[in-house]
């Protein structure tokens, strides 16, 4: 049993000390893991041109990671050789509210998801598609299968996920997501450990209901968003939850 | 057929009205902080003073990658590459105490640079505490320009009871040593960003704020992949 710590920390710390310094160059307080260009959500039962998420609809997001930081800075996200993907999924609507008028002329849509769980993939055949041409209507047979082959190297649980849209008095929008998540598991977990922290970013919703304008992502069919965000955690991690928000993640 | 004119007419008055975006490619992402310069009231218990008019928004932060247009122009094994939002007042500050949201509209003229600093002779970033202090924005603007941009129609949003927000605005490239790799055509871009407020242990001391957002330009070639029902919605 000492033997396999043993190894496991030989392991670690063979990933830690072949940092990339370009990654680290990328990186940023509290940040652990980001993705930028890559990554995008679709339901079971949305309406994109209206932004509302039926209760019970099924939320996946699927993405590719541009950078990895702090404990994780050993994996390179820029080798050519590799990919490193994810899959958000298990997350149920609680259906969106909205619109909702907001004072000053701005419309709001907030949307509350169950809990649900998240896996980072490590894989030596890359083979995510391009995110400028994403295969319609998901589920397909490139997403999620695309994002979902390889080692999981860590995965976990995500509670308290929520999108908010808004669309301000001159028309235009903007977005954002947060959540909670949990490490629990994969094959780098002895890096990471049984830490939570944030999931925050841009929600950038497709613009089926006002194509073209400032603040919405023109998305292939099927698509609900394009998420650009981040796992964040913070350098010590002291963050206010409640005892059940916390035992919910560990579940 | 005068009414015909003066229909077209009122849709492109409509088209016109709202700042549309063509067909879109990733530029760069970036991940960082924000906070309020000027600030007529700090700290804030709540919107009701948060990003008042007269007030100021900035913010600072890394660059986390860079789309296929600038690739083969940057090397972030030995460069460290920084934003500055800066120069954004604001004009319009709604507070909606009974939904704790808050919304707000910016002048035009607001500006966005980007640069380049080497790791090895250059200085790291440092956000510090309460800005603006000795470090930000001082360390996250040394180094060569490698882009930047007037920002208008810049407009955030931040919910309180759900401790995110958001922005959006339309950036026009026109400066930077990079400039020379997007072509005229796309140099009219936009900028969007997520907000993650506290509770939130990230955000060093003074700041508001974590960003994660991402630059886009306009396609060279533009095409939209629509369904036939939105393509038909567009003409009712």
């Amino acid at each position: 049993m000492k033997r396999k710590i043993g190894v496991a920390m030989l392991v670690a710390l063979t990933a830690l000390t072949s940092l990339a310094s370009g990654a680290l160059a990328q990186c940023t307080t509290g940040m652990l893991i980001k993705w930028d260009e890559n990554a995008f959500s679709y339901e079971t039962n949305y309406n994109s041109s209206t932004f509302i998420s039926s209760a019970g609809s099924q939320l996946n997001v699927v993405g590719k990671v541009s950078v990895f930081c702090q404990m994780l800075t050993g994996l390179d996200a820029s080798d050519p050789t590799k990919e490193y993907t994810f899959l958000f999924t298990g997350l149920t609507s609680a259906g969106t509210v909205g619109p909702t008028a907001i004072a000053g002329g701005s419309t709001r849509w907030t949307t509350n998801y169950g809990s649900g769980q998240f896996f980072i993939y490590e894989d030596s055949s890359p083979d995510a598609p391009n995110p400028a041409a994403m295969p319609a209507n998901p589920p397909n047979g490139t997403v999620p299968a695309n994002y979902t082959d390889g080692t999981v190297i860590l995965s976990g649980n995500i509670v308290n996920f929520s999108t908010t849209i808004t669309r301000f008095s001159t028309g235009t929008y903007a977005t954002s997501f947060r959540g909670d998540f949990a490490f629990t598991g994969g094959t780098m977990f002895a890096l990471v450990g049984p830490e939570f922290g944030l999931l925050t970013g841009a929600w950038c919703a497709n613009d089926d209901a006002a194509p073209g304008v400032l603040g919405l992502c023109d998305l292939s069919n099927g698509y609900s968003s394009h998420p650009n965000g981040k796992f964040d955690q913070p350098a010590t991690p002291a963050q206010t939850s409640t005892w059940g928000a916390i035992k919910q993640l560990y579940r | 057929m005068k009414r015909k004119l003066v229909l077209l007419l009122c849709a492109l008055f409509i088209a016109s009205a709202v700042p549309a975006k063509a067909a879109d490619l990733f530029l760069l992402g970036f991940a960082g902080y924000d906070y309020e310069d000027p600030d007529a009231n700090d700290p804030d218990a709540d919107g009701s003073t948060y990003l008042e008019v007269g007030d100021g928004y900035r913010a600072v932060g890394v660059i986390t990658s860079f789309g296929a247009t600038l690739l083969p122009y940057v090397d972030q094994g030995t460069n460290e590459y920084t934003f500055h939002i800066y120069d954004l007042a604001v004009i319009q500050h709604d507070w909606d105490a009974p939904n704790q949201f808050v919304s707000v509209l910016f002048a035009n003229n607001g500006r966005i640079r980007y640069y380049e600093d080497s790791i090895g002779g250059g200085t790291a970033h440092n956000y510090g505490t309460n800005p603006p202090n000795g470090t930000a924005p001082s360390t996250f603007t040394d180094g060569a320009i490698i882009l930047g941009g007037d920002v208008d129609n810049f407009a955030l949003f931040y919910d309180y009871l759900g401790a995110q927000g958001g922005f959006s605005g339309q950036m026009t490239l026109d400066e930077g040593t990079l400039l020379t790799y997007i072509s005229p055509a796309q140099r009219g871009g936009w900028l969007i960003g997520g907000l993650a407020g506290r509770p939130n242990e990230s955000v060093p001391e003074g700041y508001d704020n974590q960003i994660s957002g991402e630059a886009r330009i306009p396609d060279a070639t533009p095409t939209r992949t629509k369904s036939w029902g939105a393509v038909k919605s567009l003409y009712r």
